[in-house]
């Protein structure tokens, strides 16, 4: 019986645990659709307060952990240079979000149209984020975009470039015009000089036992890395010593010192023995300089002579500054020296703040050590297709040139670097017969680059180079110029592909009517795809609209209005954008005296009053506006002429009636003569396209579509077709001139074989690209960007419906949820 | 194509080390599930327990690392690399038991668990990711941590803490409601109800710490925050002399919602920074417990049976002591429900949930006790070995736990 009432209890048991809540958690969605109606802060108010908790987490996520961290490191780079960003306001990790801020607080007040505004003002209400950070979140992505190009740029003019390449072994017999000059067997037929990257072919029907000679340039400026005051051991890894410090950089008290020096050029350290710390409060600037001038919360008023270095407005008297500093962020010729203690203030003028010491501190011979000029012959590495090469396997050999007087070339091998380096390759085994063999080539200097974090010597541009081999011509029927082999290289499981769109119509359509397609990939950065929100909006003026955006984000890369317009964005990498503009505006002007002694003192005291300000209308606004208040593409070009840019962009549009334009934006700060913003033509910066051939502006010098297969479709991935020379080079200033976007952008071979591809890919469907078709060229694996995917649509613009993608990574893997502007207008998801 | 991770940050911290190691009740005379004490009897019983672990059972029922690897993506520049924690840790906890018998038939007891230690190692190792152009390779472990602690991320190190710190006490009550009817005693069957509850006085693991660990009933895994056991113990006196005794306990245990705080990322601002948008607080209700245990004791030498001071020196009563030696074996199997996190941003709880899904363990154990009482010494030292590693479960952490103590009975009266 015991048995029995035991076997029982345990029934009961099992009874109650198995009606216990077992159930696994159900995931939450991460793509939401909210429709928003009434006054613009209305809408911004309701979506501020519908997604609160995700635009906190957009923001902490993405900003506070992700990009502004992730941009202070560069202050190391850029404060050097430009001087602005050594001032208090940009210290102690608020460098990349005081920066981002102004820029965003620039376009704020005089470019971005009141309704946004309003609709931002809304969204912070709702959200409880501040404005601030509302705009931050809103223009970011315009300012990091040109900040990372003013980046590149610094780091590019002192990378690693390819002169030229030869091969060396070729006869000049064969009466094809084999490195495309437009010349047949003449004698430098297998020259390439300059090296200049290539959307197509570089060398045709090269002989299969080729020699490739490369000649690798290092620019030498003196040096880009600093001390870093935080790591303070050992000095033997660092590229500067303590020995390398000026004395006369060092306050009296810390010269005495022996040890670590540095630490007494950090103003943490210097203030203690400088200031009187009676002086500070927690809201204005308790770290930095000010003497005897604080009381409470500001300056006191019986010390009115004081001066506070600081962002917050509201802790400035006026009687420190002058009048147009005022309000504005504080000049260093604004203090009155009165505010500092005598032995302190002369040493402002020496020492940059934390956190890097300024290069006038250190000696000539550490700063001319610390960037040799010199390629690191250790670090080539030549890839054939997929097998890789090194100078230590024995297929590359190396000499150090030396240039001679006359303008040769002589080996100095043995002594320092005073000329390029010649690399020899020649692939063991020899090239593959009649194919398309990719060539990538990479090198570094031998300048130690410690900041940012990790070390690494510093790096150009992989090269992608594709010839052709003897033989290929005869067989495929093509490839008689370079021009005729498109530039798409290997399957490369590095480089992901980036952003493309492309619109058919007509004869490439089942029915005829229009598509546009789009598939975005910049930065989801493990986070962003849970913030996914379709946006419909019903504005009280102007025309609804829907777009795929984020939350806490008053835009979207994509989207369609009511009408029937429809746009894609992909971002196309521009020198040619107001953060650039402005430096180089200031080089200009100094342009003389950098020449006759080019090195990055003299560069940073040219650039000492430059801020890396974004101006113009924010790409995402801009796209805005053509939804709530345009209707046609014809307006949509007017529209994007008629304003001014914050940086490159592709912007394929797409109307109800057909109609298709691609158009290749940048700032257009090289534009010397002002243009009629109301007389649409292209201009400097400004370049678009249709695939009608019977308009010369939509044919390139070959006469073909710019980018078309048929008279029916365009597309566009993240490189100019057009707009080529979109950042002309200034010969005048030589080594600082700025660069067309082929020469730097890390996006430009991914990008071109992301277009081909795509180009492949509608040639095979053309005539029954529908929706499903589309979806399907946009799901080719090799043009899904799996790490980095953010959304993805199809518009169809006449039935006035859109099937989108977003919420996972990649956003091409999830089901395309269909909206249609005649029945989904009301409700949403949140 | 679909699938995104889901392991948003290195939540090293949150596991519990499931001790499941029963914290009032201590080896009872015959080890059973229903024994009480004597009345006005004072048992004192001091154990050390060394728990450690370093796997887990998955979702599937397989062995894996106590904690998901986490992917890291260099903004707008692709994987980075994974970071894949193997972390062990190693818990040493001394409980403090003391008991009394009210009547014979209803036992009082409190425990005192106090943590010693607590050493958390995370044992990182790391997968390279991408190539990056702009270092000219895959980002090294090495590299990895540079760059973070470029963005102001320490580097992940070991943990040692809790030295000294108070688990929450926990009080019960064991009611032996057979004691009284003949019939059970008859048949050798005895049946005990217990409730045990919990004053919280156990700390939380520091929110901003990446590695570390608590010392309350939810993380150490001893119990729920109220415990209900209904058991049974069949003995076979007249068949076996005594020698084997079987024993069922059925169990609920559920915990009480708690609100933890959150993190603010001042100490690791890149991975864990959750306050700005979960808010400050969150609760957890960690799911209830519910399972079945038995148990066998086996006596194999009763030894001798002292008339000593103990019995007041009468051969009868002597007899009635605990056997010298017994040896136990056990199996316990624990339910366990799922987690409800609950924050102001759902994908966040739903993440956390992920990792306290639904599940069970199996446990096993095994104790040898010694006795002294028949020598008229009041001592009894004991050993005990749990296993939650040898049979697979599921959502289930899989920790040793060797416990060694003493008990003293005592009675003024």
């Amino acid at each position: 019986m015991q048995w029995r009432i035991m076997g029982g209890v345990v029934f009961l048991f099992v009874l109650v645990c198995g009606i216990n809540a077992c159930e696994e958690t159900q995931k939450p969605p991460t793509a939401h659709t909210i429709v928003l109606k009434g006054s613009a802060y209305d809408r911004g108010f309701e979506h501020g307060k519908t997604f609160s908790s995700h635009i906190h987490s957009i923001y902490t996520r993405l900003l506070t952990s992700s990009i502004i961290p992730y941009l202070n490191r560069e202050q190391m780079n850029i404060a050097p240079i430009l001087n602005k960003y050594k001032e208090v306001q940009f210290l102690d990790g608020r460098f990349s979000y005081q920066m981002m801020l102004e820029s965003g607080k620039l376009m704020y007040d005089y470019y971005i149209p009141d309704e946004y505004r309003e609709e931002m003002r809304g969204i912070a209400d709702g959200s409880g984020l501040s404005l601030d950070e509302v705009i931050v979140l809103n223009t970011f992505y315009d300012t990091m975009m040109g900040f990372r190009a003013v980046v590149t740029f610094i780091q590019n003019i002192q990378e690693p470039v390819i002169r030229n390449l030869e091969v060396t072994n070729a006869a000049d017999t064969d009466t094809i015009d084999n490195n495309g000059d437009g010349q047949v067997d003449e004698a430098d037929e297998w020259l390439v000089e300059p090296y200049l990257p290539s959307p197509y072919a570089t060398l045709v029907e090269v002989p299969l036992d080729a020699e490739f000679r490369f000649l690798l340039d290092d620019p030498r400026l003196g040096g880009m890395t600093y001390i870093d005051p935080r790591n303070t051991e050992p000095f033997g890894e660092m590229v500067f010593g303590a020995d390398c410090i000026d004395e006369t950089c060092l306050s009296p008290e810390c010269s005495k010192q022996s040890g670590y020096p540095l630490e007494c050029l950090d103003p943490r350290y210097r203030e203690e023995g400088c200031y009187s710390d009676v002086c500070f409060d927690n809201d204005c600037a308790p770290r930095e300089v000010i003497p005897d001038c604080y009381d409470g919360r500001c300056l006191k008023r019986e010390k009115d002579d004081c001066a506070y270095l600081s962002h917050d407005s509201d802790c400035y008297q006026s009687g420190c500054m002058s009048e147009e500093c005022i309000p504005h962020i504080v000049e260093p010729d604004c203090y009155s020296e009165a505010c500092f203690a005598d032995q302190c203030m002369p040493l402002r003028d020496q020492i940059v703040l934390y956190p890097r010491l300024n290069i006038s501190c250190l000696k000539e011979s550490c700063v001319q050590n610390s960037d040799p000029g010199c390629v690191n012959k250790d670090s080539i590495r030549i890839r054939v297709d997929q097998t890789q090469y090194t100078i230590a396997d024995g297929s590359i050999t190396t000499r150090q040139l030396e240039e001679e007087q006359e303008g040769g070339l002589i080996d100095s091998s043995g002594s320092e670097c005073k000329g390029p380096l010649e690399v020899i390759f020649r692939p063991p085994g020899g090239l593959p017969p009649a194919a398309e063999v990719t060539l990538l080539i990479q090198a570094s200097d031998m300048s130690p680059i410690y900041s940012p974090e990790p070390y690494h010597n510093r790096n150009m541009r992989d090269e992608r180079i594709v010839i052709t081999t003897k033989g290929y011509a005869e067989k495929y029927g093509k490839g008689q110029v370079p021009r005729e082999i498109g530039n798409r290289g290997v399957s490369d499981s590095s480089m992901m592909p980036p952003s493309i769109s492309f619109a058919a119509r007509g004869s490439a359509t089942p029915d005829g009517d229009p598509i546009l397609a789009h598939h975005f990939s910049l930065l989801d950065n493990d986070m962003m795809h849970e913030h996914s929100l379709l946006q419909i909006h019903v504005p009280e003026n102007g025309t609804p609209h829907a777009f795929l955006g984020w939350t806490g984000l008053v835009w979207g890369f994509s989207g369609m209005n009511s009408e029937g317009l429809a746009y894609a964005v992909n971002n196309s990498d521009s020198l040619d954008n107001p953060l650039v503009g402005r430096t180089l505006d200031a080089i200009f002007e100094n342009i003389g005296d950098l020449i006759a002694d080019p090195n990055l003192e003299g560069l940073a005291e040219a650039l000492q009053s430059v801020r890396l300000l974004a101006s113009g209308t924010a790409i995402g606004f801009a796209a805005r506006e053509l939804l709530q208040n345009k209707t046609t593409v014809d307006e949509g070009i007017h529209y994007l002429h008629s304003i001014a840019h914050t940086y490159g962009w592709n912007v394929l549009l797409a109307d109800a009636e057909g109609g298709l334009a691609a158009v290749e934006i940048d700032a257009g700060t090289q534009s010397t003569t002002p243009y009629d913003p109301d007389v649409l033509g292209e201009r400097d910066g400004f370049y678009y396209y249709t695939p009608d051939d019977s308009n010369p502006q939509n044919l390139d010098a070959q006469g073909q579509r710019w980018s078309s297969v048929g008279p029916d479709d365009l597309r566009m991935a993240s490189h100019y077709r057009k707009n080529i020379e979109d950042m002309e080079e200034i010969p005048l200033m030589q080594i600082f001139s700025p660069r067309q976007q082929y020469k730097w952008t890390g996006f430009y071979f991914r990008s071109l074989r992301s277009y081909y591809i795509l180009g492949d890919r509608i040639e095979e469907k053309l005539g029954s690209i529908d929706v499903s078709t589309a979806i399907d060229i946009l799901r080719t694996p090799e043009l899904v960007d799996t790490r980095d995917s953010m959304s993805s649509v199809v518009f169809e613009p006449a039935k006035k419906r859109f099937h989108w993608a977003m919420g996972d990574v990649p956003a091409t893997g999830l089901p395309y949820e269909p909206f249609d502007f005649s029945t989904d207008m009301e409700g949403g998801t949140p | 194509m679909t699938g995104r991770r889901n392991n948003k940050s290195l939540n090293v911290r949150a596991f519990w080390l499931a001790l499941v190691f029963c914290l009032l009740w201590s080896p009872q005379l015959m080890a059973g599930f229903t024994e009480t004490l004597p009345m006005s009897t004072f048992l004192i019983d001091e154990a050390f327990t060394i728990s450690w672990v370093d796997k887990r059972w998955d979702n599937n029922g397989d062995g894996a690392a106590l904690v998901d690897s986490v992917e890291r993506f260099e903004p707008g520049g692709g994987r980075q690399g994974e970071i894949i924690p193997e972390p062990k840790a190693t818990y040493m906890v001394l409980i403090n038991r003391l008991q009394y018998g009210i009547l014979d038939d209803l036992t009082f007891g409190i425990g005192i668990p106090v943590v010693i230690a607590t050493d958390v190692d995370p044992n990182i190792k790391w997968e390279t990711g991408d190539y990056q152009r702009q270092i000219g390779r895959s980002y090294s472990e090495d590299d990895f941590w540079a760059w973070a602690e470029s963005m102001g991320q320490p580097r992940i190190d070991s943990w040692s803490g809790n030295k000294g710190e108070l688990s929450d006490i926990v009080l019960g009550l064991r009611f032996r409601w057979t004691h009284r009817i003949p019939v059970f005693k008859e048949i050798g069957l005895q049946s005990a109800l217990s409730v045990l509850g919990v004053i919280p006085t156990g700390k939380h693991a520091d929110p901003e710490e990446l590695v570390a660990v608590g010392t309350t009933m939810w993380d150490l895994n001893f119990q729920g925050d109220l415990a209900f056991h209904l058991s049974f113990d069949k003995s076979f006196e007249e068949e076996l002399d005594g020698r084997l005794q079987i024993g069922l306990d059925l169990f609920y245990e559920t915990f009480f919602d708690r609100e933890l705080t959150s993190a603010t990322g001042e100490k690791n601002p890149l991975m864990r920074n959750f306050a700005p948008y979960i808010g400050e607080n969150y609760t957890v209700n960690p799911g209830d417990f519910s399972g079945f245990g038995v148990m066998i004791d086996t006596v194999p030498y009763k030894g001798p049976a002292w008339a000593t001071w103990l019995v007041g020196h009468d051969p009868e009563k002597a007899k009635a002591l605990p056997p010298i030696l017994t040896l136990s074996v056990g199996y316990t199997f624990v339910h366990l429900q799922q987690s409800d996190w609950s924050s102001e941003f759902p994908l966040w709880d739903y993440d956390q949930e992920e990792l306290w899904k639904p599940g069970y363990k199996n446990i096993l154990s095994a104790q040898v006790m010694v006795s002294f009482l028949r020598l008229g010494v009041p001592l009894r030292v004991y050993v005990q070995h749990r296993s939650l590693s040898l049979i697979p479960g599921k959502n289930a952490r899989a920790p040793e736990v060797l416990t060694t103590g003493i008990q003293i009975p005592l009675k003024f009266w």
